[in-house]
């Protein structure tokens, strides 16, 4: 394993009980602000130190609470780029990205700035100090520095959070081309999930301190294990329903006029279940206006973002629904949308977990 | 810093600035004085050239005593004390204290001459007290003035000499007699410094200009000088 | 004009302020990532030589290490040397007063800096004392140019605890500070004006030269 992190760590009243393995390849912490992202972080670089567990990269063994090993930080190979990147603001762009360095020769150490500074498109910025820099080359800076000396595990702390829309995009093009060229395992905070899935292998949902869910990167995304994961994942229609047909290993879901088939073991006719749909995958179409409003749902608002235009609707059984409409459609219907719509569930991307969520 | 002892309603008060050197003396007779008259006296010690400054800044003090005439004689000079008021109330003496006896006695230089005790030998500052004038023609008629220069240091008063030398800091310090007769240099060696070799120092009251009780001031310095107080020389 | 009384002031000074430096931004370093708490307690220590009147403080020192004290003795035994009557006891003495200005203003300094510059360079292979030369105090370079003007503008002007631990020699003990109570005690006013110009005049153009210094720039060590 490249990767073994078990631990449990607390900070004041907080307690964060974790545990993961990867074998390499990057690894997306998804979860909300307080989930316990950013402190994991500091478990495995060892700024924060666990009450108890391990912590391993390529075998070696950087925290043992029963054997009594604590590396200190300086001493774990591990890079650490901060959510505000805490560049030296004192030192120099090649300063900063030397800072690692210290104790190699002079050559090697120069060498390794100016690969950093040709990979990440520093050039001419060797001698500007942090804050001369746009948010863009801080970032980059900050990855720079946490890599120069060459980590056996780099760990990156909300690394797009700080930037503005198109350098967040660019960025994380960027990234996803670095980390091909990279051998270290890398594991990156976020609370955005296009940007996990862009970025990462292996997902990890955190929420509340504790692994809602954990594994290879389409397997959590599509089939969350709980609607608390679902809803970290995304996924952001979580409905109750009732299972009305069990058929050659199909289930065939009711949420209050919204149908759907999932694949769910053990399930009767008549079990209660959380279905679960992501707004892109709930395809939506005008529906006549035949006056009796049976089967079909109402619209009550819609959110226009340009990009995507997403509309709330009223299920008939009461419950609300967020569907993306299709662009052709919406190019085709113009500003004035019709009241009544009919619903449906794109095959095969459904969800359910038996049980009511709250 | 004069007045924060407010006396009682109608009781007048006294404020005596006095030389340190004096002010175990004056104390015992302030008691007496306050028992006789019915006044309250507050002493306020330090070094004559302080005191002698805040009369001149117009400290609330009433009657001024030192063993400097010299400082008498400036304020007499500058009005701020009564010429007509000046009282000489005693002569000080000037004694050697040393932590360290000699063996077979000798005369008063003899610790001064025991130069392999001797690491400091304190004086009062003799810019600033006249027991510091004193003990610095003591040494200089004695012949020692010059060998023992680099081991002089200065108090800022006898009281400080004292001090000084009780802590062992100073090994063999010059100080006024009338410290040694209040009790105070107890567990040191003490002898008496030959009174021909230095000026005899003339202790000297005075009633303040600006005194509000001048009366009561003169009463208090006239009382002074006609008792043959601890502070006058001890016959021998 | 007493030259002596100024070259002697200037010395202690400046060695004062060189030993505060090199004992208060360690301390202060170390007080103010202490956990709350044991921080205030800290804080309020080395504020006690602050708020002690100096006659306070120089008896103290006499006690510790006056010729009879335990160190006094040991000191004079091993190497015949002493603090009382010398220019090392002023030395002492101002060492002392000032240091509670300097870690304090220094300590604010470092109490402002992100402790994530801290975390990153221990991220990236440093040592407590690296990141303490190459991170700490140039982040708070200005609080520890603020403290050391601090501290020798203390110095130099430190006088009651000299006067008891070093008393009153010329040439030896005699900063400007005690000359100027001479003069102003012997009423040579004329005099006292002059020395209490110089030292004005010596003691600002240092703290002008501290503050340019500050203005220049940070120092950037890696």
């Amino acid at each position: 394993m490249a990767l073994e992190v078990a631990f449990r760590a607390h900070a004041g009243s907080f307690v964060l009980d974790v545990a993961f393995a990867t074998d390499g390849g990057t690894t997306a912490i998804l979860g909300p602000s307080g989930a316990g992202k950013t402190l994991t972080l500091r478990a495995i670089a060892g700024l924060l130190r666990p009450d108890g567990g391990r912590i391993a990269v390529n075998g070696r063994t950087l925290f043992d609470g029963d054997a009594g090993i604590d590396v200190p930080a300086r001493k774990r190979r591990v890079g650490l780029v901060f959510q505000e990147y805490a560049l030296f603001p004192h030192l120099s762009v090649a300063d900063n990205l030397a800072y690692g360095l210290r104790g190699r020769p002079r050559d090697e150490a120069d060498r390794a700035v100016r690969a950093m500074v040709a990979m990440l498109g520093l050039d001419g910025l060797e001698t500007r100090r942090p804050a001369e820099l746009s948010g863009g080359e801080r970032q980059r800076v900050a990855v720079g520095r946490a890599l120069a000396p060459s980590p056996d595990l780099l760990l990156l702390d909300e690394p797009f959070s700080a930037l503005d829309a198109p350098t967040r995009e660019a960025l994380v093009a960027d990234f996803a081309s670095l980390r091909s060229r990279l051998q270290m395992p890398a594991v990156l905070v976020t609370h955005d999930v296009a940007e996990a899935y862009a970025l990462a292998d292996h997902l990890l949902v955190l929420d509340g301190g504790r692994v809602l869910q954990s594994g290879e990167r389409d397997a959590v995304f599509h089939a969350p294990s709980s609607p608390a994961a679902a809803r970290l994942l995304g996924v952001r229609n979580l409905l109750p329903g009732v299972v009305v047909s069990v058929a050659g290993g199909t289930t065939l879901i009711d949420a209050g006029g919204l149908s759907a088939t999932v694949r769910l073991a053990d399930a009767a006719v008549g079990t209660q279940v959380t279905l679960g749909v992501r707004a892109q995958d709930v395809i939506a179409l005008p529906a006549p206006d035949r006056g009796d409003g049976a089967g079909t749902a109402t619209l009550e608002r819609e959110v226009d973002a340009g990009i995507r235009r997403t509309l709330a609707l009223r299920l008939p059984g009461g419950a609300e629904i967020q569907a993306e409409l299709d662009r052709d459609l919406s190019r085709k219907l113009g500003r004035t949308l019709p009241q009544r719509w009919h619903v449906q569930v794109a095959d095969d991307t459904a969800m359910a977990w038996q049980g009511h969520s709250p | 810093m004069a007045g924060c002892a407010a006396p009682g309603p109608g009781i007048p008060e006294i404020v005596v600035g006095t030389a340190s050197s004096l002010e175990p003396a004056l104390r015992a007779f302030a008691d007496s004085f306050e028992e006789e008259e019915n006044v309250r006296i507050t002493l306020l010690p330090g070094a004559s050239g302080v005191i002698a400054r805040q009369i001149e800044e117009g400290a609330p003090i009433d009657v001024f005593a030192s063993a400097d005439p010299a400082y008498t004689q400036r304020l007499a000079d500058g009005g701020f004390v009564e010429p007509a008021s000046v009282r000489s109330f005693g002569e000080g003496r000037l004694v050697v204290v040393s932590t360290f006896s000699v063996r077979g006695g000798g005369d008063w230089t003899s610790p001064l001459r025991s130069s392999e005790k001797l690491r400091y030998v304190a004086i009062a500052n003799p810019r600033t007290a006249p027991y510091g004038a004193a003990a610095r023609d003591a040494l200089t008629s004695a012949g020692l003035w010059d060998a023992l220069a680099p081991k002089i240091v200065y108090g800022e008063s006898v009281a400080q000499v004292l001090q000084f030398v009780r802590t062992g800091n100073a090994d063999v310090g010059l100080v006024a007699r009338s410290l040694v007769d209040a009790g105070l240099a107890e567990g040191l060696h003490v002898a008496d410094v030959d009174p021909s070799a230095y000026r005899p120092i003339a202790e000297t009251a005075a009633v303040v200009s600006a005194s509000e009780h001048p009366l009561l001031a003169q009463r208090f310095v006239d009382a002074l000088a006609s008792e043959p107080g601890p502070a006058a020389p001890v016959p021998s | 004009m007493d030259w002596d009384a100024l070259r002697l002031s200037l010395q202690v000074g400046l060695t004062a302020t060189a030993f505060s430096v090199v004992v208060g931004v360690p301390l202060a370093w170390w007080i103010a990532r202490l956990r709350p708490g044991w921080r205030e307690t800290a804080s309020a220590l080395v504020l006690v030589p602050m708020v002690l009147p100096p006659t306070v403080l120089g008896y103290y020192l006499l006690q510790a290490v006056g010729r009879r004290s335990f160190i006094g003795s040991a000191l004079e035994d091993a190497f015949g040397f002493s603090f009382v009557f010398d220019w090392t006891g002023a030395v002492l003495a101002a060492f002392v007063v000032s240091l509670p200005f300097l870690v304090r203003t220094v300590q604010a300094g470092f109490e402002s800096v992100d402790r994530a510059y801290e975390e990153a360079a221990r991220t990236l292979g440093r040592g407590e004392l690296s990141i303490f030369m190459t991170v700490a105090v140039p982040l708070a370079w200005r609080s520890v140019l603020a403290g050391v003007a601090l501290a020798f503008g203390r110095a130099v002007g430190e006088f009651g605890a000299t006067l008891m631990i070093a008393g009153n020699v010329p040439g030896r003990t005699r900063t400007m500070s005690i000359a100027i109570y001479e003069a102003v005690q012997t009423g040579r006013a004329s005099e006292a004006q002059i020395l209490a110009l110089t030292l004005t005049l010596a003691t600002l153009g240092l703290l002008i030269a501290v503050g340019l210094a500050a203005r220049k720039g940070v120092p950037s060590w890696r």
